[in-house]
């Protein structure tokens, strides 16, 4: 295996919360992985130290092999790590073509790699087009976040994650509030994504479509690594049957 | 009538000047949330740094004027780095408090190397003509170039901030700090450029109103107080609202001086404030907005 | 305050493990003598100097070597005030107010109840003169000022002094010159025709107190003088402070069609930007449009010499002020100066206090008069008898011989004002010259020059 995320017993403890415990794991390069667990298990706390949105106490993140933990967060991101929120941060005065450049700037670890996702090759404008077009935004180019439905909204952040120009995408909960259509929907242009090359941590609660589309998961519980495995071994780990997939049903 | 008009031109030529002013105080507040008192020294010192220039050197206006804007925008950057990078994290108090410091601190260094006894005049093109229409109205030829000088920074700053990287970046940062890192973007290089362009626009606009007559250590004030209420009028960090603000407190200044009192004017500011307050309370633009 | 002083003293005596008896006698060892002064920040240029003549003063007076002479003559043997058969030591502290109010206040109550000063010298922004007075004047603590130019030193109050003229005792002065009769004014080589058929008057200044008053004693003056000129204080046009553009000022001024305009600023960017501006709206006295009035910083020769420097000729003719010091000087007066000016410059020059200008000569005169008034006084506790040993002597000064206080002709009792002079100066041929007109008992009259209280 390749990895291309490397993550060594990474923790972080908020006051009297340990909110992360020693994770450790490793994510394959050009893979779609799963992050799952129960409300409060530390997903998101895990994707703040990964992206240095919050600092790690311990543990180290090797991204394409290369130490990332102690650079600061627009290092880590112009390192090509991208990832979206549980809640919208779109630039809420731009529009959604401003919002796509605006990740543009900074961005590109990508380009130097043999990767080939929407939005990767060409100037500027033509990477904003292609990837509004790749979405459907195209006819939401002027709209501010806030005049656009909730699906729109959820594309023009990947959208501008993935104008990044990211070697990896990390998502969390981006099928928060989605029918299962709308779920599948963003999935596919994930998948296209993945065939351009781009590795994706995906985060969620809906665990059919993650069973579903994830090709490797990987369950968090009380901050700490419970388990990991295809979706059929996750499905049939006693332990994540307890103190998850049982108390879901 | 052609009182009225006068005062009209008065007012103009000032609120341009009072916009300039102002557009910096409003990019601070939008991009990096802060409110920097010494804003008005900058002002002040820009001027001086224009009489130093023109009347000083003997160099063209434009020159002190493009050389207030650069020293008033390292002196901008200075200040970032000793005294708001410092107090990042603390209240808004401590940095209004550390801003004032530096005001006094400013005044009392210009007032040592210039004093306030003597005139510092500086030579603006068209200082003595005028252009005159009909018998008694007069358009001084300087607050034509005062008004078109704000006229051009104001397009060169809508350019730099709505058309390039460097104004994407500053509009990230300002609408999400932390998303905007996420993008790439550092912080820091941000709140240089922006403290930057702040003390820039402030040198620009002490050099105009020196321009008109002269240069003195208390001048920064009127237009610190004058940008505030703008800023709060125009929506705090929108630039259309900078200029139409200031536009509406300079007329209204000139037309309150000449119709209803001599010392009134300096109340204009405090009515406008307490206006906006009781009719719309987030100023004439939207949110705090940040767009123009 | 007796008892806070008291206080204080008794508890550094303590802290030194003195006897308490013999820390009052070291109260009266040394007279405290303390002053508020704008040493830093804008204004600092009028601070800088009163406190580097009060303490040149205080100095000499130590030295035993005062310049200038009491009338009638007091002792100047040095090593302090001569009481009795004893020295007492004068001891100077001033602070710095920085141009602030609220800091002069402050240092106002700390030199009176820390340090325990006698006599306060200071505030001069007028707007703190009123404050100061109302904490000096319950505790019967003297108070002195020589270049606040205000009635707020003296107008209603026992303890006030005021070694300078004021705005209003100026503008007294300049309205009398233009209601001189043809004939007196070509007695001294003026041309009358400078006046005739001029009737309005116009008043511009900064927005202060000393404006304030100044404008109502140009009112006043007027009137007095025959009511050949029209003016109403409610006319009067003032400008804020860190005024840039005088255009919308000059305008409301120009709108009234003024023949004559009173220029009451001492603030030279100001009085240059106002000059430039005038001319541009037609209230030219270049041409003889109008006649410009200005006071003894218009009549500066470094005024008139920046004014042609801007391109403004101030040697129409039209253009008259006045200074309050002697231009033709005796002897006498002349060789004390001299004598100053040296000691002066020797020891200020080159810091940034600066040479000897006629203003510090003032402060110079007031401080060692009050010390002769102290030692005439032959206490140094008891400030009623200060007050009027001092108010009883007269002072061959740097000014010129003879200075006094006025003395009302309603009580016949003296004030705390000086009895100024005031010299009637024009400009020719880019200099300044003295008219050969001066002014001064005539000077002193109403409300804001005497009274018992400043009118509202
Ligand atoms: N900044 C913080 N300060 C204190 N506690 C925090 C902070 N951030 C997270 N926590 C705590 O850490 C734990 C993990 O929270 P986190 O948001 O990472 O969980 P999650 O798995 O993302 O949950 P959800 O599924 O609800 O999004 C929780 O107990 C949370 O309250
Ligand atoms: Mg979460």
């Amino acid at each position: 295996m390749d990895p291309i995320l490397e993550i060594r017993d990474l923790s972080k403890r908020f006051g009297g919360v340990e909110a992360v415990k020693a994770v450790s794991f490793d994510v394959p390069r050009g893979s779609l992985v799963g992050l799952i667990g129960p409300n409060g298990a530390g997903k998101t706390t895990f994707v703040n130290l990964v992206s240095k949105h919050e600092s790690p106490d311990t543990g180290s993140v090797l991204l394409d092999k290369r130490p990332i933990h102690r650079l600061p967060s627009f290092k880590v991101a112009r390192a090509g790590l991208a990832r979206t929120y549980q809640k919208n941060r779109l630039f809420f005065e731009e529009s959604v073509s401003e919002n796509i450049r605006t990740a543009m700037i900074w961005g590109g670890a990508a380009k130097h790699q043999d990767l080939s996702y929407p939005g990767l090759k060409g100037k500027e404008e033509e990477r904003t087009a292609e990837l509004m077009e790749f979405f459907a935004l195209t006819a939401q180019r002027d709209a501010l976040p806030s005049g656009l439905s909730h699906l729109h909204r959820r594309r023009a952040e990947v959208a501008q994650a993935l104008a990044l120009a990211p070697k990896l995408l990390m998502l969390d909960e981006p099928f928060a509030g989605f029918s299962r259509e709308e779920a599948f929907d963003l999935i596919d242009h994930l998948k296209v994504c993945q065939k351009g090359g781009l590795t994706m941590l995906l985060i969620d609660h809906n665990m059919e479509v993650m069973l579903e589309v994830c090709e490797y998961l990987f369950v968090m519980h009380h901050g700490a690594l419970l388990a990991s495995g295809t979706s059929a071994e996750v499905r049939a780990n006693p332990e994540v049957i307890n103190v998850y997939l049982g108390a879901e049903t | 009538m052609s009182a009225f008009a006068q005062q009209l031109i008065y007012g103009t030529s000032y609120g341009m000047n009072l916009a300039v002013a102002a557009a910096g105080l409003a990019l601070l507040f939008g991009v990096y949330r802060v409110i920097n008192l010494a804003h008005g020294q900058l002002i002040m010192f820009g001027g001086y740094i224009a009489y130093v220039v023109t009347t000083g050197l003997g160099l063209h206006f434009f020159v002190g004027f493009a050389a207030a804007m650069v020293a008033m925008g390292v002196a901008g950057v200075i200040l970032e780095i000793s005294v708001f990078r410092i107090l990042q994290r603390r209240p808004a108090t401590d940095q209004l408090l550390a801003s004032l410091g530096v005001y006094m601190m400013i005044g009392i260094l210009a007032l040592r190397i210039w004093g306030d006894f003597e005139a510092r005049p500086i030579n603006m093109p068209g200082e003595e003509g005028a252009i005159l229409l009909g018998e008694d109205i007069r358009i001084d030829f300087a607050r034509i170039v005062t008004i078109a000088i704000t006229i051009a920074v104001f397009a060169v700053l809508y350019f730099v901030v709505y058309r390039t990287h460097l104004g994407r970046t500053m509009r990230a940062t300002a609408q999400g700090p932390e998303t905007a890192t996420l993008m790439g973007i550092r912080k820091r290089e941000v709140a240089a450029l922006v403290f930057f362009i702040a003390g820039a626009l402030g040198g620009a606009a002490g050099a105009m109103l020196g321009g008109l007559f002269n240069v003195r250590p208390d001048m920064g004030f009127q237009p610190l107080l004058m940008a505030l209420i703008i800023i709060i009028f125009g929506g705090m960090g929108s630039l259309i609202g900078a200029i139409i603000a200031g536009l509406v407190l300079g007329i209204l200044y000139n037309l309150t001086v000449f119709y209803v009192g001599s010392k009134l004017g300096d109340l204009v500011p405090f009515a406008v404030l307490l206006i906006i307050l009781m009719v719309r309370p987030q100023g004439l633009f939207g949110l705090p907005g940040r767009r123009a | 305050m007796r008892g806070s002083v008291k206080k204080a003293f008794v508890g550094a005596a303590v802290a030194a493990g003195l006897a308490v008896g013999g820390s009052a006698a070291q109260a009266e060892d040394v007279f405290k003598f303390g002053g508020v002064f704008t040493l830093s920040g804008p204004a600092s240029f009028l601070g800088l100097f009163e406190e580097a003549a009060v303490r040149l003063a205080v100095e000499q007076f130590m030295k035993g070597d005062c310049i200038v002479e009491a009338i009638p003559a007091q002792p100047c043997e040095g090593g302090g005030l001569k009481i009795g058969d004893k020295k007492i030591p004068i001891e100077w502290k001033a602070y710095d107010d920085v141009s602030e109010d609220k800091k002069s206040i402050d240092a106002v109550t700390r030199l009176v109840e820390q340090d325990g000063a006698r006599a306060i010298w200071g505030p001069r922004m007028n707007s703190a003169v009123l404050s100061a007075a109302s904490i000096l004047d319950p505790q019967s603590i003297i108070s002195i000022c020589a270049i606040c130019s205000s009635p707020a030193m003296t107008v209603g109050r026992k303890w006030g002094h005021d070694i300078t003229d004021t705005g209003v005792i100026e503008k007294h002065a300049i309205s009398k010159f233009i209601s001189e009769s043809p004939e007196r004014l070509k007695e001294h080589g003026i041309d009358p025709k400078i006046f005739e058929g001029r009737k309005k008057t116009g008043f511009i200044g900064r927005n202060e107190l000393y404006t304030v008053h100044g404008s109502i004693g140009w009112e006043e003056g007027l009137k007095q003088w025959g009511g050949k000129y029209s003016y109403s204080d409610a006319d009067k046009v003032l400008f804020p402070q860190g005024t840039t553009d005088f255009a919308p000022f000059v305008a409301k001024l120009a709108e009234q069609k003024p023949d004559i305009v009173m220029m009451d600023s001492y603030i030279v960017p100001d009085m240059l930007a106002i000059m430039k501006e005038m001319k541009k709206q037609g209230l030219d006295f270049e041409t003889g449009k109008i006649v410009l009035l200005g006071n003894d910083v218009l009549m500066l020769q470094f005024l008139v010499d920046l004014a042609k420097k801007e391109g403004i000729n101030m040697s129409s003719g039209y253009v008259w002020g006045w200074q309050e010091h002697n231009p033709a000087q005796d002897p006498a007066t002349l060789a004390r100066v001299e004598k100053y000016v040296k000691i002066y410059n020797e020891k200020y020059g080159s810091t940034e206090v600066g040479n000897s200008s006629p203003f510090d000569r003032g402060a110079y005169d007031a401080a060692i008069w009050f010390l002769y008034g102290v030692q005439a006084a032959g206490t140094i506790t008891d400030n009623a008898a200060i007050v009027k040993a001092w108010r009883s002597l007269k002072i061959n000064g740097l000014r010129g011989p003879e200075n006094q206080f006025f003395v009302r002709p309603d009580t016949g009792e003296v004030t705390g004002q000086l009895m100024a002079t005031e010299y009637i100066i024009g400009v020719k041929d880019d200099k300044v010259f003295y008219t050969g007109i001066n002014y001064r008992d005539d000077l002193f009259f109403g409300p804001y020059v005497y009274g018992d209280k400043l009118p509202k």
